[in-house]
């Protein structure tokens, strides 16, 4: 992860989180599950639930309790939601990126 | 509202509890809820085993990564610290704000810094050891080992001359061989020294140029060459008076004139400590294999050749040897080792336990630090509202812990100086009761010097820093944490900071080591009392004492005619009534045999089978010198002296604990071969093989045969053989002299021994009192020693106690104002207050009891007395008054009113 820039595991939260936000509250739980399913991939909820802290304290990513829920007994879930800043840099992010592989497709293709 | 029954079954507590203690405090509660989830969700679908499994993994990964995560905050937040000269001149103000606790924090540090160096400096002079001259690494000995008897071999003169010549790895090869002369000062007092008998070479290989005169060379090694001798500054200055025209002067070795043509600077005394050097003489016509005087061998290494390469070459020589001598030198082996090293006689167990002294002093510096920490900690807790303000004005967290850094910095630079000048004392000190003490007054080895190596100063400068980081980044960190909710939260005096975990273990830890401290202290003093207070019924001050040993070149026969004729001639010395010799006096180690009693005794016999006793040989009037009468049977008569011994003398100890108080007389007893000792004694108490047992014809009381410290022994006496022994001990009686009174008498022994034979070694010529005062003299080091630790251990768990109390006020001030304006009971409500660090200080002296009482049971060897207990009890509350008294006043004064105006 660069000082600057977000690693792709914060990408992968915060586009997880983005997919998330249009179904409903988002929390730790189905992140994780976002992106094993979209991915593939295995992930530990550790890692998640580090990377949240970290996007938070940088100002990405904002988060607020929401309402009790009985699934918990009456407690209520840490909600979190991608903030303006955090949508500027992922898609500053992603600009990046496609700069990058521009003109690199046919040579990808060859790669596969 | 209803509940899932899986929710209800819940996740197990105890990894629950584990999770939840690794989580940052903002997001345990969210995180620990989402676990719970997961699990509820985990035991609908899979079964609860399978929860079970996923949920401890999930909390094992949860607890490791957020510990990671913690761990690279608190380094980042100290790399992003940034200093200014401002914040250095803050903290040197900061000393002088607190004047008490920088001196208690000095004073601890410096110790932790003065032992951390003194320990170095100890463990570079014995095991790594180098010769403190030009290239003296590259210096080697070479030995000869003998596989069968595993044993090295001394007699090297035919394969020093077959090496000398160098080899393709070595140069300078020399030798050199030890005797023990008698050498008449300028003041006509007639002293034993030890000289080195040297090949010349040896100036050479030490660089060495006397300050006087010349060095030796080869044509004083010729046989025919006239006696002379190369002799040391501190001799040259001592003894003759710095004489300038020492050189070419004869001076008398023994009975021969030895002319000293050269004097050779201070501290050198190679090739171990030497003051006088001789040039060795071999008569190399007469030279065979493994015959021939006894040698050490050194040479140098040649530039690039490595020591194994050395010992690889000096292999093949041997192998070669073994091909010309194959009757002597078929199972010796040739060993080659840096030579200060080789003669350490340390085995690697005595390496590991002097290895191990830096874990125990890394333990010491840890509590130190956490000590000054917790103290820091303290002053910085009623620091709070500065923080705050500070704070508030801009300062980020990074600011305020440089701040810390900087007061600790400035604290433990002090202590830095003040620890160094320590430990430069201390180790002079150390070196000096070492010689004084365990080397009964010898020089060691010229490479043992009292100075700090270069390791010791990185040493004390890492642990400088090191305290400067725990006492300063600790509490920095532990006091900036959430400080704008603690400032919102809470009030002044109205608490907000919390003692942790890990600093209850400190108090605890500080606490116990304290009380054992002066436990320990305690019963090495009663050790040294015992020997202080220890009475054979003599006025021990009357008798003299001194060790006879024969010359190089003495027969045994004169030996035994020379002791007999000094013990015929003392009497005549001015004051002196009466003399004798034996091969042990009271107070000197006694051998430890094992003996069978005819019919078994009456105590149980020990794991060898027979009974420990200590055993003196002796001539018949010794009983007589120490007013000894027989309490039952009698004492040796002329007749015991005749052929083998037969007869024995015990004392009434021996009685008490071998027969049970029954009488002895006509018992019989001889010396077993045992496991360790398989040959049973010198060869002047075996007795007549074919009959081995001696009649124990008398009982006499109980005279100290051993060191005054150790617990008294069962012993026995028997008849002294003066052909079989290689060293006795003379002992005048001078009636009435008073203690240090017998100084012209000792002289007049030396003289008189001169007289009789030039070359007989008279040596240790002292008092009894000088004798015990040695032991005494040692066991006040550790006294003394272990007072300034105790000390300064005291200081710190005085400080220490004492820190938590005022802590515990000062925060909760308020509280104390609120419950007493309620109408609570005073001494009550103090104790309500202080009862959290009441019990952190109860559970350190239980800890602290059980830690004195095993020692007081090592020492004691077996159960503490009540009165040792009362004391240990005594220092515990005495200590824990004192550190509780301010503090406990302080809460009790509290007024109501202004506590709570201060809102």
């Amino acid at each position: 992860m660069s000082r600057d820039g977000l690693g792709e595991f914060e990408q992968l939260v915060m586009l997880a989180i983005v997919h998330l936000s249009r179904l409903g509250d988002v929390y730790g739980v189905p992140i994780v599950e976002e992106i094993e399913r979209r991915t593939g991939r295995q992930v530990a909820d550790a890692a998640v639930y580090v990377t949240l802290r970290r996007l938070e304290k940088k100002g990405l990513v904002s988060s607020w309790k929401g309402d009790p829920t009985a699934e918990r007994g009456g407690k209520a879930r840490r909600c979190v939601e991608v903030s303006p800043a955090g949508r500027k840099m992922l898609r500053a992010s992603r600009s990046a990126l496609d700069r990058m592989w521009q003109g690199l497709d046919a040579t990808a293709r060859r790669a596969r | 509202m209803s509940r899932s029954p899986q929710v209800n079954s819940g996740p197990p507590r105890l990894w629950r509890a584990l999770v939840r203690r690794a989580l940052p405090a903002d997001r345990r509660d969210d995180i620990i809820g989402d676990l719970s989830e997961t699990f509820a969700r985990d035991a609908a679908s899979t079964g609860s085993g399978a929860a079970l499994r996923r949920y401890r993994r999930r909390a094992l990964t949860l607890a490791g990564r957020f510990l990671l995560e913690r761990g690279r905050e608190r380094l980042a937040a100290i790399a992003r610290v940034r200093f200014s000269p401002l914040d250095l001149r803050l903290g040197v103000r900061m000393l002088w704000r607190y004047p008490v606790l920088s001196c208690v924090s000095t004073v601890s540090l410096a110790l932790a810094v003065a032992i951390g160096a003194l320990a170095w400096a100890v463990i570079t002079m014995f095991l790594w050891p180098s010769l403190p001259m030009p290239a003296g690494d590259r210096v080697v000995r070479i030995q000869l080992h003998d596989d069968i008897s595993n044993q090295f071999e001394a007699h090297l003169t035919a394969d020093f001359l077959r090496w000398r010549g160098g080899t393709i790895t070595l140069s300078d090869v020399g030798a050199w061989a030890r005797i023990d002369r008698n050498m008449t000062m300028a003041d006509g007092a007639i002293e034993p020294v030890t000289i080195a008998e040297v090949t010349p070479s040896m100036f050479a290989l030490a660089g060495s140029t006397p300050v006087i005169g010349r060095a030796l060379n080869d044509a004083d090694a010729r046989l025919a060459a006239p006696a002379v001798m190369v002799i040391g500054q501190r001799l040259w200055r001592d003894r003759f008076a710095a004489d300038p025209s020492i050189v070419g002067r004869a001076v008398l070795l023994s009975d021969t004139p030895t002319t000293v043509v050269g004097v050779l600077p201070e501290p050198f005394r190679f090739p171990v400590q030497f003051e006088v050097w001789q040039p060795l003489k071999l008569d190399e016509s007469s030279v065979r294999p493994r015959q021939g005087r006894s040698l050490d061998v050194w040479a140098r290494l040649k530039p690039d050749a490595a020591i194994e390469t050395a010992a690889r070459e000096m292999t093949q020589t041997v192998r070669q040897e073994a091909i010309d001598w194959p009757a002597t030198h078929a199972h010796l082996s040739a060993s080659v080792q840096p030579f200060a090293r080789s003669f350490s006689t340390m085995g690697p167990e005595d390496r590991l336990a002097i290895g191990s002294l830096h874990v125990v002093i890394g333990f010491l510096i840890a509590v130190v630090s956490g000590n000054v920490a917790l103290l820091m900690f303290t002053r910085a807790a009623t620091r709070e509202t500065e923080i705050a303000v500070r704070s508030a004005l801009g300062a980020g967290r990074a600011r305020i812990i440089a701040q810390f850094f900087a007061e600790s910095l400035a604290l433990s630079g002090l202590a830095l100086g003040a620890g160094w000048i320590l430990a430069r004392w201390g180790l002079r000190y150390a070196f000096d009761a070492f010689v004084a003490t365990s080397n009964s007054g010898r020089v060691p080895a010229f490479w043992y010097q009292p100075t700090l190596p270069p390791v010791s100063v990185a040493y004390a400068v890492a642990v400088a820093l090191f305290a400067a980081l725990v006492t300063g980044v600790m509490p920095a960190l532990k006091v900036t944490r959430r400080l704008a909710t603690r400032i919102r939260e809470s009030a002044p005096g109205a608490g907000g900071l919390k003692v942790g975990g890990a600093w209850t273990v400190l108090i605890i830890a500080q606490v116990a080591l304290t009380l054992a401290m002066p436990v320990v202290m305690y019963f090495v003093r009663s050790g040294q009392r015992q020997i202080e207070a220890v009475d054979i019924g003599v006025p021990t001050s009357e008798y003299l004492v001194a060790s006879l040993s024969p010359g190089a070149r003495t027969s045994r026969a004169r030996f035994v005619q020379d002791v007999r004729a000094i013990r015929e001639a003392l009497p005549s010395i001015s004051g002196v009534s009466h003399a004798t010799v034996a091969d042990r006096l009271p107070f000197f180690a006694h051998e430890n045999d094992v003996l069978q009693v005819d019919d078994g005794g009456a105590a149980a016999p020990d794991d060898q089978g027979g009974y420990r006793a200590a055993v003196a040989a002796v001539d018949p009037d010794f009983f007589g010198h120490f007013e000894m009468t027989p309490i039952a049977g009698r004492l040796f008569s002329a007749g015991d002296y005749v052929g083998r011994p037969r007869a024995a003398v015990v004392n009434q100890l021996f009685v008490d604990r071998v027969f049970g108080g029954r009488n002895p007389i006509g018992r019989r007893v001889k010396f077993m071969a045992t496991s360790q000792e398989p040959a049973p004694r010198p060869p002047s108490l075996t007795t007549d093989t074919r009959d081995p047992w001696l009649d124990i014809v008398g009982v006499v009381r109980d005279l100290c045969m051993g060191y005054p410290g150790s617990a008294w022994k069962q012993g026995l006496y028997v008849p002294l053989d003066l052909r079989h022994v290689d060293t006795v001990w003379v002992t005048a009686r001078v009636p009435g002299a008073l203690p240090g009174g017998l100084t012209t008498q000792a002289l007049a022994l030396r003289v008189t021994a001169a007289k009789i034979d030039p070359s007989l070694l008279v040596t240790a010529v002292q008092t009894l009192p000088e004798v015990v005062d040695l032991s005494v003299r040692e066991t006040g080091t550790w006294v003394k020693v272990l007072g300034v630790v105790s000390g300064w251990v005291m200081l710190l768990g005085l400080s220490g106690i004492y820190a938590v109390l005022s802590f515990a006020v000062s925060r909760r001030t308020r509280e104390i104002g609120i419950r007493l304006a309620l109408g609570s009971n005073r001494p009550r409500v103090v104790l309500a207050i202080l009862r959290g660090p009441l019990i952190q200080i109860a559970a350190g002296v239980v800890v602290g009891v059980l830690i004195g009482t095993a020692f007081g049971r090592m020492v004691s060897g077996g159960a503490v007395s009540v009165l040792n207990l009362a004391f240990c009890i005594a220092v515990i509350a005495g200590v824990c008054v004192l550190a509780c008294l301010v503090p406990v006043r302080r809460a009790l004064a509290v007024d109501p009113i202004a506590a709570l105006r201060v809102e």
